[in-house]
């Protein structure tokens, strides 16, 4: 093992920024992309894709905006208000521009006029997804399969480079029975071990809940882990005592199918889930663990990488 | 009595209105199809109901099982501090 490993949390961060990998925009988690880390995730995401190559899922790509509509029926303010965010225009004349131009920065400033639009930032890359599956009509008799990705927005500054707010997602969206989606979230959880043990990194499978806003937030959050509806797998990153989630395996009941109207063959409501994975995550997870120089990394290695 | 008012605010819930009727004191709601949003729900409307908080301890999936958990939920923090839970009800 490199001596990558051993390094402190704020000396991995201060190491990725000195060699360039990332690089700092002032605001904490959001960072630039060096040729050699996009190349890394580029190679991540393709990975993933061979993973996912036999299924047949149909591949939707959206950018990291959705519309408002579909993220106001997705529930997603109500349990996650901390993390949303919201696109915010200037509707207004010239007389209103000159207005808030001359505002004090107490009376708002230039932003004293902004009005909320029809789109927000997209808070997982499988959320555009439901709406569109949902306006289909009635899912085929063996459910359906998406892949997704996009780059996604979660309001939680933080120094650590594993947290950014604006991240990839690559991630595959089932829908179908109880049955399929089960079955759907163990495949993909023995195809990402494998996948992590292939990149040499130490992975753990846990039990998690998304974090749930608020006092009501801890019951869903109980509700989640006592139905095991949620799974992660948990990779060292910054921080070697406090690992990361690099892979998210869930299972929604009927949450994403009420919300949008998504009807099995029967015309029943469906079951969806989804596996997804942290791109940027498993990138960072590669440099900590194999160092910092992709070009020195094992021949077998490169080989899963770059085959 | 309480349970009266539970059952009350159970059948408010967009995921039971529909079976309120038919639910026991001893049903199962989750079973009856209430879901984690609902359960979220529920608390919120109990809390309002009956000018009480639930603790930590209580925020699981079983308070809010069945009717006859969530009164002898609510009978218990009662009991714990039954000067409080009556300032509250008075709100």
């Amino acid at each position: 093992m490199s001596a990558a490993v051993t390094l402190r949390p704020q000396d991995f961060r201060a190491e990725l920024l000195a060699r360039g990998l990332l690089i700092p925009t002032g605001v904490d988690g959001l960072y630039g992309r060096s040729e050699t880390f996009e190349g890394l995730v580029a190679a991540v995401d393709a990975l993933i894709g061979r993973l996912a190559a036999g299924d047949g899922a149909e591949i939707m790509r959206f950018p990291p905006v959705m519309t408002r509509q579909g993220f106001e029926a997705s529930g997603y303010f109500r349990n996650f208000p901390q993390l949303s965010a919201t696109i915010h225009c200037f509707c207004g004349d010239d007389r209103e521009h000159r207005r808030v131009l001359s505002c004090t920065a107490e009376e708002g400033g230039w932003t004293a006029a902004q009005a909320p639009t029809d789109i927000v930032m997209t808070p997982a890359s499988c959320y555009p997804v439901y709406p569109v599956v949902a306006a289909r009509g009635r899912l085929p008799e063996d459910g359906w399969l998406v892949d997704s990705s996009s780059y996604c927005f979660r309001r939680e500054p933080s120094v650590d480079p594993a947290r950014m707010q604006m991240f990839r997602q690559r991630e595959q969206v089932c829908f179908g029975s109880p049955e399929g989606i089960r079955a759907f979230q163990a495949r993909w959880m023995q195809r990402a071990m494998d996948m992590f043990a292939s990149l040499g990194l130490p992975a753990a499978t846990d039990l998690a809940n998304d974090p749930f806003f608020g006092r009501p937030g801890e019951l869903m959050a109980t509700g989640q882990r006592s139905q095991r509806l949620k799974f992660e797998i948990l990779v060292p990153v910054s921080d070697p005592g406090r690992p990361s989630a690099c892979g998210s395996f869930n299972y929604h009941v009927q949450h994403f199918a009420q919300a949008y109207g998504i009807q099995d063959a029967a015309g029943e409501v469906a079951h969806t889930g989804c596996a997804g994975f942290g791109l940027e995550r498993i990138a960072l997870a590669l440099l900590r663990h194999h160092g910092f120089v992709p070009a020195d990394w094992s021949a077998a290695l490169r080989r899963v990488l770059w085959p | 009595m309480d349970k009266d008012i539970v059952r009350q605010v159970v059948g408010s819930l967009n995921d039971l209105s529909a079976r309120a009727a038919t639910l026991r004191d001893d049903s199962n709601l989750y079973d009856a199809g209430l879901s984690s949003f609902g359960a979220a729900e529920l608390m919120i409307e109990l809390e309002a109901a009956f000018g009480i908080e639930f603790p930590r301890r209580m925020l699981s999936r079983d308070t809010f099982g069945s009717i006859d958990a969530i009164a002898a939920a609510i009978a218990e923090l009662r009991a714990a501090a039954p000067a409080d839970a009556a300032m509250g009800a008075g709100r």
